[in-house]
């Protein structure tokens, strides 16, 4: 963790009491990896910055329902984000207004999720931007259409014209190198 | 499903992109409580929320910082001098975005009407096509969770294509229809997307020699669509 940087408790606590720093700190932590993420996935500035106002709209909203005790606001945070990024690529007519703003089960299975210190998740990431450069073009491709476009094994296989087999394998090679990077020495 | 097995797909799980057959084992895992599969689903969040740095970093507009404060309501203590100033900034940004607005609703809508009339042309062209003499029916598909639908070709005036379950395809790819003849090269026949409700209508109007043709062929290409299939047909509709 840098100098300085405090855990997520204290930023939970200020959004708890509607306090506009605690928003102004989690967007300072987060806003650039969310905003990069919405960029990626909808290729539209316009539309990235309305999704990042929703996102962090959202966590104003839901604050008190936070307990930085039991759960991680940074894998909360971005975890809605990519459902969020989600919605809008997999409807191609996608009106802002009329996304659905329920919960999804992802939400609340975060939410009991053990607390993890900021500075690991953004060190995390570094480090799977890292491996996955490292990865051949084909396990790139895989995990691009998983995680940008939500699309499963099977609907992938169709994407690329390869066999299912093939496919969970390019899968299951370039999952098992992001975990190594996170967890240097963990072979499952 | 093992506990080795679910190692490789803990991930997946967590992305939502697992099969719908081993997401029901996982859950049943979690239900019952196992220790093993939640401890591996948090390691697994983990890495899903880091796979966050695939995305090239990029710098948001400075704006979007105080539109999301603002939108909160965010306190300000100035000088009334200030006030005034910024008060005064702040209305002719707001008539100046509120401009900007107006004139992007107008292209919105002049789009979607863009759109309508598209459609419309396109109905218009399937009703012509398929009210012409000599029409023929091919029906392909039968159950509902596998493509399937009509294809209606016409000697003198073209082919409408329609059904629907076509598998989900990226943003930046197409269906493209392909006429397959008894010899030759396959022709392309139209590009298109299915709707929000996985339908799809395509309209060809070009002149189809039926007796020369073997079958119709989908195949999934760039949204310009491709001069001959550069991917494995997904779809192939025999006319024989």
């Amino acid at each position: 963790m840098r100098s300085g940087e405090s855990g997520d408790a204290d930023l939970v606590s200020k959004l708890q009491r509607r306090d506009p720093d605690g928003l102004a700190a989690a967007y300072d932590r987060y806003g650039q990896m969310v905003y990069s993420l919405f960029l990626r996935m909808t290729q539209d500035p316009s539309t990235a910055e309305d999704l990042v106002q929703e996102l962090f709209l959202r966590v104003w909203n839901r604050s008190r329902d936070f307990d930085a005790t039991k759960g991680s606001l940074g894998i909360w945070i971005l975890s809605v984000a990519r459902n969020l990024g989600l919605d809008f690529v997999r409807s191609a007519r996608a009106r802002f207004k009329t996304r659905l703003q329920a919960l999804d089960k992802t939400d609340e299975l975060l939410l009991s999720y053990k607390p993890k210190e900021p500075a690991l998740l953004i060190d995390s990431a570094r480090l799977i931007k890292e491996a996955f450069a490292n990865l051949t073009t084909d396990q790139k491709r895989v995990l691009e259409l998983a995680y940008f476009e939500g699309f499963s094994q099977s609907e992938i296989a169709v994407q690329l014209n390869a066999p299912l087999g093939t496919v969970k394998s390019w899968m299951r090679a370039a999952l098992e190198r992001l975990r190594m990077a996170v967890k240097p020495g963990e072979v499952r | 499903m093992t506990h080795p097995e679910m190692n490789d797909v803990y991930e997946l799980y967590v992305l939502g992109v697992l099969e719908p057959e081993a997401v029901a084992k996982i859950d049943e895992h979690v239900a019952d409580g196992c220790s093993y599969c939640l401890e591996h689903l948090q390691d697994a969040t983990l890495l899903a929320s880091a796979m966050v740095g695939l995305a090239e970093p990029q710098k948001p507009p400075r704006r979007l910082r105080k539109r999301l404060l603002d939108s909160v309501g965010q306190p300000r203590r100035r000088s009334n001098l200030w006030f005034a100033v910024a008060a005064l900034s702040a209305a002719c940004l707001a008539l100046a975005v509120y401009s900007f607005w107006a004139a992007s609703s107008v292209r919105s809508l002049q789009n979607q009407i863009a759109e309508v009339r598209d459609e419309r042309n396109e109905l218009r062209s399937a009703v012509e096509i398929l009210s012409q003499p000599g029409t023929r029916t091919v029906q392909f598909g039968v159950a509902e969770n596998v493509p399937h639908g009509r294809a209606f070709v016409t000697p003198s005036g073209g082919i409408v294509f329609v059904g629907s379950q076509l598998p989900r395809i990226a943003a930046d790819r197409a269906f493209e229809l392909w006429l397959i003849p008894r010899q030759g090269a396959p022709r392309p026949a139209g590009v298109f997307r299915p709707n929000e409700r996985g339908n799809f209508v395509n309209v060809a109007r070009r002149s189809v020699n039926v007796s020369d043709l073997q079958a119709l062929a989908v195949s999934v290409e760039p949204l310009q669509g491709s001069a001959a299939p550069t991917t494995t047909p997904i779809l192939v509709v025999p006319l024989a």
